[in-house]
């Protein structure tokens, strides 16, 4: 399976640079993560700083960046017959679905390295903690793993490409900006061991313990696992649709 | 061997194919007919796995569609009517993909590319992008595609769709020889490709297939002298 998967990927990730919407994308995110850094928050100002800021808006920027980059991915292959083709093929369901999906993973992983330029340029006049920033990205990238799986099977719904932007849109924004501790407010008896459990379900609770410095297991486990369920998800739903 | 045994499918509430059955050898060329709306672009797709019956089975080779879909399909190639192939990647890069996802070796894609490279007269736009072909030359390209692996069935949906008339003669000339050793399904609502290259035909009527039969057989069942005419007797008789 992993084979077939990589001769998906490779199609893939080089259908992305094929279209100068790639260049755009990536422009569109080096601005993006650069101007949240610096606006509204006393950058300058900091004694403290350490791109804290730019690693906090990475799952904001990623919700945006990340359905217009996985819009296509489906949506092409309906528009040129080409899921016909590949469905024909002796490959399964998942290992097309992988393809696509480490293909767009890869790309957010080309976003990070290209916004590493900024770290580099902050290191010439500032003393910064560069290991943590460097688990930083690794935690970002991870991150956006989870996002670009959601995306995919937002997008696995749809044969047109603006309703698989308009859908991936709006559950990437719902997966990182859910808060879940309210749930644990509904249980008050065990309000702790509920907004615990609640909290281990957030996105953004488990991103924000990846960049507190941490090597967390059980955050890795959160992004392993949703990403591997997402994927899943949209191998069956492309599943579901031959019937 | 390709076996339809009983197939049905319904999308939503409307059944699209009613009771299928009917069965393809190793090589030939057989033509599958039908208004618009019979079915036949459903039971192309039922054959590639692409949808899944809802009653019957399909049997390649002696795998089941059903229960081993992937050995099933590495027997089967498929173009359809339009597209088929990806745009932004070059023919070669196209043909390269459609091997590898075959499993195709080295050794193979190669002596298959010179092949169909040359019957097809490939040679010209091997480093062109897909997206600026010619019409004609974009169905040589995805049957390339289907046939690079070398499968025992392969069903092509409109083939001469658009091509102009020596395009036409060239692929059906083609098809024809390549028919000796491996079995062609074809859909089309051109007669003069039947005539040409049939050698047994599918009809297909609102979804139930109403005559299987050599096309003398066919018209003489029809009692009319050419397949065209045969068709509208069998369709609204």
């Amino acid at each position: 399976m992993m084979y077939d998967a990589l001769t998906c990927f490779y199609k893939d990730f080089k259908f992305y640079f094929a279209s100068r919407i790639i260049y755009l994308l990536l422009a569109l995110y080096i601005l993006i993560s650069v101007g949240l850094t610096f606006w509204g928050t006393d950058f300058y100002n900091d004694s403290t700083i350490n791109l804290q800021q730019f690693f906090a808006n990475q799952p904001l920027v990623f919700a945006i960046i990340i359905p217009a980059l996985t819009m296509r991915s489906i949506a092409d292959e309906y528009r040129d017959h080409t899921l016909e083709i590949i469905m024909a093929q002796p490959i399964s369901r998942l290992a097309f679905v992988l393809g696509k999906f480490m293909a767009a993973w890869a790309i957010c992983g080309v976003m990070l390295i290209a916004s590493m330029s900024f770290w580099f340029l902050l290191s010439f006049w500032l003393a910064l903690d560069n290991f943590w920033i460097l688990w930083c990205y690794v935690a970002a990238w991870i991150a956006s793993g989870t996002l670009c799986a959601l995306s995919l099977l937002a997008a696995s719904f749809f044969a047109h490409m603006l309703s698989a932007f308009a859908l991936s849109l709006a559950v990437c924004f719902l997966l990182t900006n859910l808060n879940l501790g309210w749930i644990g407010g509904l249980f008050t008896q065990h309000s702790l061991l509920a907004l615990k459990i609640a909290g281990s379900f957030s996105f953004a609770a488990q991103y924000d313990n990846m960049i507190s410095g941490q090597i967390s297991l059980s955050s890795l486990m959160y992004f392993a696992s949703t990403t591997a369920a997402f994927v899943w998800l949209t191998g069956a739903v492309l599943d579901y649709k031959r019937r | 061997m390709l076996e339809v045994k009983g197939i049905r499918k319904y999308l939503g509430d409307r059944e699209i194919l009613r009771d299928i059955s009917f069965s393809l050898s190793d090589n030939g060329i057989t033509a599958l007919l039908g208004p618009n709306g019979a079915g036949k672009t459903t039971l192309m797709r039922l054959l590639i796995g692409f949808y899944e019956p809802d009653f019957g089975d399909i049997i390649i080779n002696g795998y089941s569609l059903d229960a081993n879909r992937i050995k099933a399909v590495s027997h089967v190639a498929y173009v359809p009517e339009s597209g088929g192939i990806y745009p932004e990647m070059t023919v070669f890069e196209y043909l390269k993909f459609m091997a590898d996802i075959k499993h195709v070796t080295q050794a193979d894609f190669a002596a298959n590319l010179a092949d169909l490279a040359s019957s097809l007269e490939l040679h010209q736009v091997m480093e062109q992008k897909c997206e600026t072909l010619s019409k004609g030359f974009s169905r040589r390209v995805a049957i390339a595609g289907a046939l690079i692996s070398n499968p025992k069935f392969l069903i092509l949906d409109e083939p001469c769709e658009g091509l102009d008339v020596k395009q036409k003669v060239n692929l059906r000339a083609f098809l024809k020889k390549r028919s000796r050793s491996c079995a062609i399904l074809i859909s089309t609502h051109i007669m003069e490709d039947v005539e040409a290259m049939a050698d047994r035909i599918l009809l297909l009527s609102s979804g139930q297939l109403i005559c299987d039969a050599e096309p003398q057989e066919l018209k003489s069942k029809a009692n009319k002298l050419s397949i065209e005419a045969s068709f509208f007797s069998l369709v609204q008789g």
